[in-house]
């Protein structure tokens, strides 16, 4: 199941499109952050 | 996606940024953040590590992609919002926007039972979609 509401997401590294390392951990640091799973193109 | 990069400014007001996130390769996802003028990171999974690990892939489609969801994550990584989508209908921002201003409830009723016009509007958007459309 997907992680719910309540839970600790689980925290990743992955390259964004400009090829720069980000962390979940870092990407909530400042502020919530809405993260959007999306279908992409192929 | 291109609802949340109008609405990115008030996202940005409500005190929230925002990071999608595909399996697309990095130059795919350069080449949306161009074409849609987004301001927020696009995060490529190509490993599909994340995707398994919250177990949001549809292994059926295109040798793997991400299922359509929407979290607000807290800056300790708790979870204060979810909205998984069973349809390629993402969940609209007005309602992302409502949670982040405090005006409902992460798990309410409207969750549950969605009004009318967004069962209309995703019975749509679900006839509408082809498989071409990344949105």
């Amino acid at each position: 199941m997907p992680p719910n509401v309540n839970d600790i997401a689980p925290d990743f590294a992955v390259a964004d499109s400009t090829g720069v390392r980000r962390t979940l951990d870092e990407l909530v640091a400042r502020e919530r952050r809405v993260l959007l799973f999306y279908r992409g193109h192929w | 996606m291109t609802e949340y990069a109008r609405h990115h400014g008030a996202i940005r007001a409500a005190g929230a940024d925002i990071a999608a996130l595909s399996v697309d390769a990095p130059d795919a996802s350069e080449a949306l953040r161009a074409q849609l003028g987004l301001e927020f990171p696009a995060l490529c999974d190509t490993e599909r590590n994340v995707v398994r690990a919250w177990d949001l892939y549809n292994a059926r489609e295109r040798g793997g992609i991400a299922i359509p969801a929407v979290f607000v994550v807290d800056p300790d990584r708790r979870i204060r919002y979810r909205s998984i989508d069973a349809t390629a209908a993402r969940v609209r921002t007005d309602a992302v926007l409502a949670f982040l201003r405090g005006g409902a409830p992460p798990n309410g009723r409207t969750m549950v039972l969605p009004r009318l016009a967004d069962w209309f509007r995703a019975i749509g958007n679900a006839m509408r979609s082809d498989d071409s459309k990344s949105n």
